[in-house]
């Protein structure tokens, strides 16, 4: 029994350490560290994957550093790695708690190495300890979310006035930004009845809020905005139970699209919007590199341009802020199809 | 103040029976303040909501009441073990067939538990014994699930997952039915009596010759059935399974064990008051959601009463040591 | 100097104490008397402030006092030894001397609390231990005493003893009386509560009894004689402290031969025989209780062989002797013997659950019938089998401890101080009901401290001193005397 556990542990061990030091070879231009949370989060191993083709395609290596979704974890393991002496080609760094995490941006800012923030907005006030910004705009998926959401308003025969907002945990700036841009463009023409956060981000956290919430409003509410699609599938199900088909008597947008398109190709949602982890890391070691060659960071911000086929060029200095475009897909089989990103399909980039 | 002074008087035998009684009166105020105020909230389609709401948690909860009443304290690998036997699940069902499905992971949820069960028993520490664990079980999940989604198309899982007999869901019906089960077995069967008196006093139990390690493997196996039981619904409700599946339920679970005034020391108490505590904290949960209070703030009132409730039983036992 | 009048509390439906009133003067000990579950333990925790009571006044150096709490209580000059240990076995004996005494920070270092507790152990015989060691290295008896240094470091005006005596044996009983004594003699109030009357004539000045939940006038100790004392606690007289010896005695059942264990400086050898008792006397320390727990398998054997009805015996766990019917109740009922937050009836099922249930589930009718069963046995109020065994009164506690083993029908019981606490009127039934069972054939090994209870009990007597036996034999050929040599300084005899 004793030895049993044993080999238990060590096997995950071995697996974890894998994850952890994997792929730190042919390090001819030098040494990228990814600071991320944990790739348990299949949005993160998206973006891991992302991060190291785009890094091998550009000549550089990879460490990812990953925590159990804390901070202080983080927080060490940044001491450790500038302890350690070891001279990073660049970090990129995807704080778990924004504001907790400042303290050890600013100390990778001080290692000399270029530092690239990616997925957490950066807070105000902190533009000095990183070189760029490089990942998703969530007010941009907010604002994506509303227009497709007004667009399926215009349809003839539909009626929208009242809806209410599903939105990630209390605390989560991704959340706040998204709300924001969603309220801004609907601003004068919906109505907002409730703004009612989840404790997580997938469908069972989406369904038992929903679940409670439709029954309670079930004759006022004509569309449900909730983040993300798992949210928006299960928030669907939960419509359906009390009578309200989804597509007809009730609108759902969750606004970025994951693995499961069924919702989106049968109507259940009347849409989605690429928003792609792999490319997230991709850009993140993208403007890295571009700055390494380069030296130089233009001002101000940059939407970069959703070319279905063309990814962005490597050439150039970056921007300081630099996002990810989110591209609309509307909700048929055929329309999510034929959806792509810089040369990748929505199956693809939508995996996780 | 009053339920405190009453509280003071009622000692001994009655003391279990009045935390149940505790989290019952505390429903029926909650119930009659937020009727009054809010016309939703009244309703029995909103007592239905409530419950389902309260059934994956409380699922779970009545399974680690077994735990703290055998005088383990917590398990706090559970949310883990959902994950991995959700990702099992999955993987099984996909390539297999449901039954077969339900079959590995009841069988792995066994095993985890007796596993835990003899790493509980070597180190004299669930707490410490069983946050490993849950570290191990989140890896596996996430090994087995290569970190992506893993969708299943099973027509009878999806049922389970989503039909609403007589109107009410599955879920539900499940959540009463163990509720009602696990109070039979504290109360009646022989399992129940060892599992008290392991709580009751760990050495009085050996020196009367209860194997107090078995009984503790058996509680952590009853807690992994009933983390299965949530694993398969969750994953049969959505078609899908991912590796980082309920994370942070596990003061959830903890709280509903704590507010339905299970005694921390084990040996007092019943399942039932978990799944109490589960639906009480779910019809709070409900009332704010309704009021549209923020997220903040439900966490702090949540936790609020969870300290409450610790500290209301606490002084009650207290008071009969 | 202390004044309680009409004082009376009741715990839900259990009258604890009526209307009850104690007065003790300075420098005086008083000798609190009754029956288990009297109410003497609640009359000296409303004084320790351990609880409230429901109506009466109390009333110190003639002013009224409230005490509201443990605090208050020592604030008033009031120190306590409660009837349960109440030593913290993590922390180690000096902290333990010192605990709850706001004057002496714990912050201090280790070796000045040891240095400073040292003369308090000193004064009660625990002077060559170390006080800087965890107390949970030490015996019952020893912690017992660590509690009485403690109540000796407060410096009160009025001390509380409640059965500090139940888990010693005479000599260090000896040092407590020296230390009482010495209490009374600096002008200290004393009120001391025991079941043992040798020491109410040692050491009390006057005599309270409660009985019922009533206090009767005290009595000065001088005009008393113990048959009249016994009749005042019970209301009854007692016909016979201990029931006679076996007429005969049958086959072999336990074997032991040569053996040494854990405790034992020398091997031992005995035999005990169907039907017969046989009591081993000796001090704390003395060895007494090793084999005993050998038996119990608590722990191993070194060498040596024992056999149980003709075959080996050699138990692994509890559970093994369990299995070939051997019972043990060990001396420390608090943290083994009872289960303090359950019933009766899940106290007295707990070593037979398997037999009280079928198919896995609990079979009640069955349940009840044996419990009351071994209930009336021991007389235990059979109407009070709902009440939860952490509420009965100390004595009452050991009936259960003791009682639930003879629902295993043993072949073999052994006891380690079967009467700690008990009153003598129960501890005479006790006496009774054990001889009962041994007149059916059960076979009883136990060891006790107290020198009566042996001689007054046992068929055959063994006597232990510093890890070996100094004889053993029938108990005809033994008197006090001899007993009591054996277990001090043997080595004078021979
Ligand atoms: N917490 C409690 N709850 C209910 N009943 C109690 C409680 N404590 C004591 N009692 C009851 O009050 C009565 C008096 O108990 P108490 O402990 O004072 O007896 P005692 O005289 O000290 O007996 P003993 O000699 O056995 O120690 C008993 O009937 C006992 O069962
Ligand atoms: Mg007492």
């Amino acid at each position: 029994m004793k030895s049993g556990f044993a080999t238990v542990v060590t096997l995950a061990l071995a697996a974890a350490l894998q994850w952890v030091c994997g792929s730190a070879m042919a390090a001819d231009k030098g040494e990228v560290v990814v600071f991320v949370p944990s790739s348990t989060n299949p949005y993160i191993g998206q973006f891991e994957k992302g991060a190291r083709e785009k890094a091998a395609e550009l000549g550089y290596s990879v460490k990812v550093i990953e925590n159990n979704f804390n901070q202080s974890e983080q927080d060490s393991q940044v001491q450790q790695q500038l302890a350690s002496g070891q001279k990073a080609a660049g970090y990129i760094w995807w704080p778990f708690e924004n504001a907790a995490g400042i303290g050890a941006l600013r100390a990778l800012s001080r290692s000399g190495s270029p530092v690239i923030v990616s997925n957490q907005f950066p807070l105000k006030g902190t533009d000095k300890f990183y070189t760029a910004y490089a990942g998703a705009n969530d007010i941009l998926s907010g604002r994506t979310a509303a227009e497709m959401l007004l667009k399926a308003c215009a349809e003839p025969g539909m009626k929208c006035d009242k809806g209410a907002i599903i939105r990630f945990p209390a605390g989560v700036s991704a959340g706040d930004d998204r709300v924001t841009g969603f309220e801004q463009a609907i601003k004068g023409k919906l109505d907002v009845i409730s703004v009612t956060p989840t404790a997580g981000f997938l469908e069972d956290e989406g369904y038992k809020v929903a679940s409670q919430i439709i029954p309670a409003h079930k004759g006022e509410l004509t569309w449900l905005y909730t983040e993300n699609d798992s949210m928006a599938g299960a928030a669907a199900q939960a419509a359906r139970e009390n009578g309200l088909a989804p597509g007809k008597r009730i609108l759902i947008v969750g606004g970025t699209c994951h693995g499961d398109s069924s919702h989106v190709v049968n109507g259940d949602l009347i849409g989605t919007a690429i928003q792609s982890g792999y490319f997230e890391g991709w850009l993140a070691v993208q403007t890295l590199v571009k700055y390494i060659k380069t030296g130089k960071v233009l001002p101000g911000e940059v939407y970069l341009a959703a070319n279905p086929d063309k990814p962005p060029s490597d050439d150039g200095a970056p921007h300081k802020f630099n996002f990810l475009p989110n591209p609309a897909i509307g909700n048929s089989e055929a329309a999510y199809d034929q959806a792509k990103l810089w040369g990748l399909n929505a199956k693809q980039l939508c995996n996780f | 103040m009053t339920s405190i002074a009453i509280a003071r008087k009622s000692i001994g035998r009655r003391t279990w029976r009045f935390a149940s009684l505790a989290a019952v009166a505390t429903i029926v105020i909650i119930a009659v303040v937020a009727g009054l105020t809010t016309p939703a909230f009244l309703t029995v389609g909103n007592g239905l909501v409530i419950i389902r709401a309260a059934s994956m948690t409380g699922i779970v909860a009545i399974g680690m009441s077994y735990v703290t009443l055998s005088g383990n304290l917590f398990a706090l690998s559970a949310s883990a073990l959902g994950a991995l036997l959700a990702v099992i699940f999955a993987l099984v069902t996909a390539q297999t067939d449901l039954p077969a499905g339900i079959a590995v992971v009841l069988v792995g949820a066994v095993l985890a538990g007796v596993l835990q069960g003899v790493a509980v028993n070597l180190t004299g520490n669930p707490i410490i014994a069983t946050l490993a664990f849950g570290a191990v079980f989140r890896g596996l999940a996430s090994v087995l699930s290569g970190n992506g989604v893993l969708r299943i198309h099973n027509t009878a899982a999806a049922w389970i997952g989503t039909a609403r007999p007589l109107g009410v869901p599955t879920q539900s019906w499940t959540f009463v039915f163990l509720a009602a089960v696990s109070w039979l077995v504290i109360r009646k069967a022989r399992l129940g009596r060892q599992i008290i008196l392991s709580g009751a006093n760990r050495e009085a139990a050996v020196a009367s010759g209860l194997r107090v390690n078995i009984v503790t493997c058996l509680a952590l196996v009853m807690l992994s059935v009933g983390v299965a039981i949530v694993a398969i619904f969750t994953v049969a409700q959505f078609s899908e399974a991912r590796s980082n599946l309920f994370s942070g339920y596990d003061f959830d679970y903890i709280a509903a064990v704590l507010v339905g005034g299970i005694a921390l020391r084990g040996g007092q108490g019943t399942p039932l008051q978990a799944a109490l505590g589960a639906v009480l904290i779910a019809l709070l949960e409900n009332f704010m959601l309704l009021n549209n209070v923020s997220g903040g703030l439900l966490m702090t009132v949540v936790g609020t009463v969870v300290v409450g409730a610790i500290s209301v039983f606490h002084l009650l036992q207290g008071k009969n040591r | 100097m202390l004044q309680m009048r009409n004082v009376a509390k009741r715990y839900g439906a259990t009258v604890a104490l009526e209307n009850v009133n104690l007065d003790v003067k300075a420098g005086e000990v008083m000798a609190l008397l009754g029956e288990n579950g009297a109410g003497k333990s609640t009359l000296v925790k409303i004084l320790a402030g351990l609880e409230q009571p429901d109506s009466g006044a109390i009333a110190i150096g003639g002013k009224p006092h409230n005490i509201g709490s443990p605090a208050q209580a020592r604030a008033a000059g009031i120190s306590y030894v409660a009837q349960e240990l109440s030593i913290v076995g993590t922390l180690s004996v000096a902290e333990n001397v010192f605990l709850g005494d706001q004057t002496v920070g714990l912050l201090r270092s280790p070796s000045s609390l040891a240095r400073r507790a040292k003369p308090f152990l000193a004064r009660i015989g625990l002077g060559d231990i170390d006080p800087s060691l965890p107390a949970e290295a030490f015996s019952v008896a020893e912690r017992q005493l660590m509690e009485i240094a403690r109540l000796l470091s407060r410096e009160a005006r009025i001390a509380i003893l409640d059965e500090p005596t139940a888990a010693l044996s005479e000599v260090e009983i000896d040092r407590v009386k020296t230390a009482v004594r010495t209490l009374a003699e600096e002008g200290c109030a004393i009120i001391y509560v025991t079941h043992r009357l040798g020491e109410v004539f040692e050491l009390s000045h006057r005599v309270t009894i409660i009985r019922n939940g009533h206090s009767f006038a005290p009595v000065a100790t001088s005009s008393l004689q113990v048959d009249g004392l016994i009749e005042m606690m019970l209301g009854r007289r007692l016909e016979q402290m201990f029931p006679p010896r076996a007429p005969s005695v049958g086959d072999k059942l336990l074997v032991v031969e040569d053996c040494l264990c854990q405790g034992l400086s020398s091997p031992v050898s005995f035999i005990l025989r169907k039907g017969e008792m046989l009591g081993l006397a000796g001090q704390v320390g003395s060895g007494a209780t090793a084999i005993l727990k050998v038996l119990a398998g608590l722990t191993p054997l070194y060498r040596g062989s024992i056999t149980l009805d003709g075959r080996p015996f050699t138990p692994r766990v509890i559970r093994d002797s369990i299995k070939m019917g051997v019972a043990y109740c060990s001396d420390d009922r608090k943290r083994d013997g009872v289960f303090a937050v359950r019933n009766l009836v899940e106290n007295l099922s707990a070593p037979v659950i398997d037999q009280v249930s079928r198919f896995g589930l609990m079979n009640r009718r069955a349940e009840t019938t044996h419990t009351q069963a071994v209930a009336q046995q021991f007389n235990i109020d059979i109407n009070g089998l709902g009440r939860l065994a952490g509420n009965l009164s100390g004595g009452n506690q050991q009936k259960v401890a003791l009682g639930k083993w003879i629902g295993i029908s043993p072949s073999l019981l052994i006891v380690e101080e079967p009467t700690r606490g008990v009153d003598v009127g129960a501890r005479a039934e006790i006496y009774r009901h054990l001889r009962a069972q041994t007149a059916r054939g059960l076979a009883i090994l136990f060891a006790s401290s107290d020198t009566h209870e042996v001689l007054g009990l046992a068929d055959t007597i063994g006597t232990f001193f510093q890890g070996e036996m100094v004889q053993i034999g029938s108990a005809d050929a033994m008197t006090a005397e001899i007993i009591t040599r054996d277990v001090t300084h043997p080595a004078v005899a021979a």
